[in-house]
């Protein structure tokens, strides 16, 4: 974890470590539900403003060393020799982005406008020990550990305009490719957040693609097995 | 090859238009951030799936996140006001580097293009014009390398969305246009227009010259721009095929950052121009100061004359750089030559006036 949010981190850590010891010498042990909520909001208003000083702190310290190097090194403008290595390397880098497009699924870093006019339609089904089952507008309930029903949203973790319809004809921005790519990896992080669902082994996307308006074809991607599954 | 290199590396030259270039990409940098940080209103893209470059112990907690979405604002808000502009440019360049590798979701070309000339900027004497807080300057003049070099980074994205449909054999059958029109044309077309024409105007080989067109544009933008005599039909193609873009396509502030860096392409110098006005006449002196407002590059000398032999019966007189006289609708051309906001107009002005008689003086008449 870089130093910045472990410092603020542990900074609020300890702040909470003092208003839990404070709230214990005034007699408040937390025993009642009332008490038990005001220490917690304490701590979470103690840990939002230690993590805001710290992060402050951080900026004005960053701040102060641009400055310095500013004046002091002349970076800003740099001397003839410099600019002719920085331009060299600059182009270089965007020719080498540009022309290693096509090997990133999503083709970023390669200023491709407007590359595809196809659509997807994604279709949600979950894998279970027994059975597919269909996932219909991304919602579904299932039992956890204790046999209690609990109910799940796809949406609850993809909030990606294009991801997040479900069921639904959508138009494939930046082209299939960079959308099958961003859906499997949708598919990973929802089934690694799938607390209390005992049920799905895996997550399965049948996607109906159209390429540039030609014919239909289907997709299918599966996530992971989840842990235990 | 080594003297071009030498010139471009060693170019001085008046860095007014950069300070200009500087503020409208400050006003850009803070719609960014305004965007980002209604999106966090609307919940932190760390509390939901993302997908990093970086590795995950990089990505931001939401706090953290929240403080430099407010310092990405306060950062641009230096940029326009031009205090610490070019520090503020290159933090705003660097941040905004950050939060895309952090989320190749929050991935477009518009925004990595945004950060890129940011940063480029950051590099060049922008700060000596268009400010309102900071040291005042002592001399305008500064180098312009990477000023050009921002202008070589326009002809590269060129190159790349042009050549990249180039290769795409649905790209240069038209498929792709007709097929974006099937799915989005129903919403941009004003139900006004008779049918038959737009039944002519969505036949396959329609969209395939159309194709055909955008991508020699494209290409052809990344060189003519360079070039003396076509610069200025390149320019005033490029703003064309930009504005049809903004008006057929959503593409954030795409269009804009472009039409800003096109400012690049300007002659570095001030007022090279002049425009004589009758300042007895309420015409001319409204002229005056229509021009005055919107000559943003600082094309022009503004003056009112005592009429004489050459400017009597004329309201504006405009004098070309090369001492020639303009009037009437020459005179206008050269203004919608030179001011942004009449440049669309240039090209239908200058062929009216190639036809005209008169309107042409020499210096010495």
């Amino acid at each position: 974890m870089p130093e910045l949010w472990k410092d603020a981190d542990v900074a609020a850590g300890g702040a909470a470590d003092l208003v839990s010891a404070a709230g214990s010498r005034g007699g408040c042990r937390g025993d009642s539900p009332q008490a038990e909520r005001q220490i917690r909001n304490a701590v979470r208003q103690t840990d939002r403003t230690v993590k805001i000083v710290a992060c402050g702190s951080v900026l004005m310290q960053i701040g102060r060393a641009v400055r310095v190097f500013e004046y002091r090194h002349g970076v800003l403008d740099l001397g003839p020799r410099a600019r002719v290595v920085f331009a060299a390397c600059w182009i270089a880098g965007q020719c080498a982005l540009v022309v290693t497009a096509p090997l990133r699924s999503d083709h970023i870093f390669g200023f491709r406008m407007f590359p595809e006019a196809s659509t997807l339609e994604i279709h949600l089904s979950r894998i279970t020990a027994g059975a597919t089952l269909p996932v219909p507008s991304g919602e579904w309930s299932a039992s956890d550990a204790r046999g209690q029903l609990r109910h799940f949203s796809w949406r609850d973790r993809v909030r990606d305009p294009v991801l997040a319809a479900v069921d639904v004809r959508v138009f494939a921005s930046y082209g299939v490719d960079a959308q099958l790519a961003r859906l499997q990896r949708a598919l990973d992080d929802v089934a690694d957040h799938l607390d209390g669902d005992d049920e799905t082994r895996r997550l399965r996307a049948d996607v109906i693609v159209r390429k540039n308006g030609g014919e239909a074809s289907t997709r299918v991607l599966f996530s992971h097995a989840r842990r235990g599954g | 090859m080594f003297d071009t290199v030498k010139s471009w590396r060693d170019e001085i030259g008046d860095t007014y238009i950069l300070g200009g270039v500087r503020v409208a990409l400050g006003v850009l940098l803070f719609a960014n951030g305004l965007r980002s940080a209604h999106e966090l209103q609307a919940g932190y893209f760390g509390d939901a799936f993302h997908w990093p470059i970086l590795p995950e112990a990089f990505v931001p907690p939401r706090t953290v996140y929240a403080i430099l979405v407010a310092v990405q604002v306060v950062l641009s808000a230096l940029v326009v006001a031009g205090h610490r502009a070019r520090p503020a440019l290159m933090a705003s360049a660097l941040l905004g580097f950050y939060v895309l590798l952090c989320d190749r979701l929050q991935f477009h070309h518009n925004r990595y293009a945004l950060f890129c000339y940011s940063f480029l900027l950051f590099l060049a004497p922008c700060d000596r014009s268009f400010f309102v807080a900071g040291t005042v300057p002592g001399t305008r003049a500064g180098p312009l390398w990477a000023a050009r070099l921002a202008q070589l980074q326009l002809s590269l994205i060129y190159v790349a969305s042009g050549g990249s449909k180039l290769l795409d054999p649905d790209w240069r059958s038209g498929r792709v246009l007709s097929e974006r029109f099937v799915l989005f044309g129903d919403h941009t077309i004003d139900p006004r227009i008779p049918s038959a024409w737009v039944e002519w105007a969505t036949q396959p080989e329609v969209f395939s010259v159309i194709a055909k067109l955008a991508i020699a544009t494209e290409l052809l933008l990344a060189v003519g721009l360079w070039s003396r005599h076509l610069r200025v039909v390149a320019l005033w193609w490029g703003v064309w095929f930009h504005l049809t873009i903004e008006a057929t396509s959503r593409v954030e502030g795409f269009t804009w950052l472009t039409l800003t860096m096109y400012a690049l392409f300007c002659t570095p110098d001030v007022r090279a121009r002049k425009m004589y006005y009758d300042g007895s006449r309420l015409r001319g002196r409204l002229i005056a100061r229509a021009v005055r407002a919107l000559d943003w590059l600082a094309r022009f000398e503004v003056k009112p004359w005592a009429p004489d032999a050459i400017r009597r019966g004329h309201t504006v007189v405009v004098i070309r750089r090369d001492g020639t006289h303009a009037t009437g609708v020459r005179a206008l051309t050269m203004l919608a030559r030179c001011i942004p906001l009449l440049f669309p107009l240039w090209a239908p002005l200058a062929i009216v006036a190639g036809f005209s008689k008169g309107g042409d003086t020499s210096a010495g008449a």
